[in-house]
């Protein structure tokens, strides 16, 4: 008896007469390592870019898998997260297929595998004789999906007002006088009047979250100030950062628009993503040595934002700092993801 | 950027192909270029690499550019390619946008394994997506390592986070975009991060899963957002399904009667099914029976013949 590979459409590629190599026992499967007869296809006429298939039938059918790129048959996502979503393949079989995991052994991968396959044969004996099952109607299935993407939408939600609100006991760790050293080292209190030393080529950033990305503070600085940065330097455990411009002129040009005519009272506020970040010149510096150190100085950085907050006065209007950026223009207040009272402290 | 063709980044005189790496074991393996038995304290075995890609002066197009579904180039990752435009494969950064890699393979077109090798090293898993680098063997720690960090590894793709240990001389970098983490691990293993200091051979490998809590719950939460957006579009991809399917039913009920008008009048009655008899019904066969009468004895009616002779189409 021949037999076919399981595969999606989009692997086999658009050539309805697609030649295969078949081959017995000719690759091992990726999943459960038993032997399993292999094909291999050009899925496009005169490229040297083949597929082949990666597991067996048996892994393929308790997964609902293509052989080849391995996600699911129908919907063309990965098996796991369509059972996340659809909650599907659950108690369909004595042993599911999330039971042959990476950690098994390989004996007990074999075990598993056997197992399924003769699950899959005794279903296949039942079924010829009963008539094949009916599968899930598409309305039923897009049911869930929606049902889904409403409870998914409502827990990212809460993840993201959780996280910025809640906070680690901080107590814990007792500021200590050590802090002074490295609070002389970094310009927590300077601002963006240009600097003597004309070696300076970097600002300090402070009051960065947990979110923000390398990635968004370059595009930032290349959408706002039209300036691309050397290197981009975040320590999020301690919140604060560097950023290090091509040279010493776009620095400048950054810092006088980042001022926008206005005198410096301190360092400036520039909103990524809704996150408000104080910018001051500074030279580049090792942020904290040990997990302790980099606790302090997270503090240290939280009571700085606390204190500015309430020192310098933001205007109603802060749409003056960032005039361009759509997402800051929404967030009337900077400071309303974080949530200094400064009595904390 | 003006369109040129990519460098040719090394000399293809200059490759020897009998080369071979200072004996390190007893067997010498010609596939792997690699000796193995013997001793094999990895520290020993490792050497610098020669070559360096330098994406700003080498990449361009090559041959890859016209095809449809191309892998980036090995070689040129390594800075070692001697093809140049003639190469068959991509001499550029992965981008976002490169999307026809399946999950199967990495952007070099290695096949991805289950699981990871014991040492992380390797193509990788393709059960997880990990756009995180483990870099060992940091020689000196000093004050500008995350600046140095950020700025050899910011070559190779957009940069999530870095996190630096200085206690332990490792450092993490995490990009993007998955296909850039596996072009900066080939890019960046056995370099050093100050331009060829022969001493310091970096070890880059992929990162096991974070412990900490607070990035267990950012990892959670990304998985989370992945899976929102992998639901939406199934949504999407199942509401097109289901208006194709009613759209599939509606023509089949406008098609019908147009066709049906086509007939004569007495076909229709005959393979028109009832909604309450099955498709063969006990009329029908009486049917056949009379039309084998009226076969056998044509001369009778005139009317019958005309049926019979519509039914044999």
């Amino acid at each position: 008896m021949s037999e076919l590979p399981a595969t999606c459409n989009n692997c086999l590629g658009e050539n309805p007469y697609v030649e295969m190599i078949q081959e017995k026992d000719g690759r091992e499967c990726k999943i459960c390592t038993r032997a399993f007869t292999s094909f291999l296809w050009y899925p496009k006429n005169g490229s040297s870019i083949f597929k082949q298939t990666d597991i067996c039938l048996t892994c393929a059918r308790a997964r609902n898998a293509c052989q080849s790129c391995l996600l699911d048959l129908k919907f063309k996502i990965s098996p796991e997260m369509r059972d996340e979503i659809l909650g599907t393949n659950k108690g369909l079989m004595e042993i599911s297929p999330a039971t042959i995991s990476a950690n098994n052994s390989k004996i007990a991968k074999i075990y598993k595998a056997n197992q399924l396959e003769r699950n899959f044969q005794d279903e296949d004996f039942r079924r010829t004789a009963r008539g094949v099952l009916p599968e899930p109607r598409v309305p039923q299935v897009l049911e869930t999906a929606r049902d889904a993407v409403v409870r998914l939408t409502s827990s990212t939600i809460s993840h993201k007002a959780l996280s910025s609100t809640s906070k680690r006991n901080d107590r814990k760790h007792q500021l200590a006088k050590e802090l002074s050293t490295l609070l002389n080292k970094l310009p927590f209190n300077g601002d963006l009047t240009i600097p003597k030393d004309p070696d300076i080529k970097s600002m300090f950033l402070f009051g960065i979250t947990d979110e923000l990305s390398s990635f968004r503070v370059q595009e930032y600085f290349r959408e706002q100030f039209n300036s691309t940065l050397e290197a981009t330097i975040l320590n999020h455990r301690t919140r604060c950062g560097f950023v290090v411009f091509m040279n010493r002129n776009s620095a400048e040009a950054v810092a006088e628009s980042i001022l926008a005519g206005k005198r410096p009272e301190g360092p400036s506020l520039i909103v990524i993503d809704r996150v408000p970040i104080r910018v001051a010149w500074g030279k580049v510096c090792n942020l904290g040595l040990n997990n302790k150190d980099q606790v302090r100085l997270a503090q240290l950085v939280k009571r700085q934002l606390s204190i500015l907050c309430k020192t310098t006065r933001i205007p109603k209007s802060s749409n003056t700092i960032a005039p361009t950026n759509p997402v800051t223009m929404t967030v009337s207040n900077p400071f309303a993801n974080l949530n200094f009272s400064g009595t904390e402290l | 950027m003006a369109r040129r063709p990519a460098r040719v980044q090394v000399d293809p005189e200059s490759i020897d192909s009998n080369e071979r790496p200072p004996q390190t074991g007893n067997i010498f393996n010609i596939w792997y270029s690699k000796w193995s038995g013997g001793d094999s304290s990895d520290r020993n075995t490792q050497t610098h690499s020669k070559t360096r890609c330098n994406i700003e002066r080498d990449s361009g197009y090559t041959k890859a550019d016209k095809e449809q579904d191309p892998f980036f180039c090995l070689y040129f990752s390594r800075g070692a390619c001697c093809l140049g435009k003639k190469c068959e494969y991509l001499h550029r950064l992965p981008k976002e946008t490169d999307s026809w890699i399946p999950h199967t393979l990495d952007c070099f077109g290695r096949e991805k394994f289950a699981e990871y090798r014991d040492d992380m090293g390797g193509v990788g898993n393709f059960n997880k997506i990990n756009r995180t680098l483990f870099v060992g063997r940091i020689n000196e720690m000093d004050d500008s390592i995350e600046l140095k960090i950020s700025k050899n590894f910011a070559e190779w793709g957009e940069i999530d986070r870095i996190r630096v240990i200085p206690t332990k001389n490792i450092a993490f970098v995490t990009y993007r975009n998955e296909l850039n983490a596996q072009f900066a691990k080939e890019a960046m293993a056995h370099q050093s991060l100050d331009l060829d200091n022969e001493n310091e051979i970096l070890s880059v490998k992929w990162a096991n899963e974070d412990p900490n809590p607070e990035s267990k719950a950012k990892i959670e939460h990304e998985h989370n957002l992945r899976k929102l957006s992998v639901a939406k579009q199934l949504v999407e991809k199942l509401e097109k399904l289901k208006q194709y399917e009613s759209e599939k039913r509606s023509a089949v009920t406008v098609e019908e009667p147009d066709k049906i008008e086509d007939f004569s009048p007495k076909r229709q009655k005959m393979i028109q099914p009832s909604p309450l008899t099955p498709a063969f019904f006990n009329g029908s066969l009486s049917v056949l029976s009379e039309l084998k009468q009226k076969k056998a004895h044509p001369q009778k009616n005139q009317t019958l013949v005309e049926y019979s002779s519509d039914d044999s189409d």
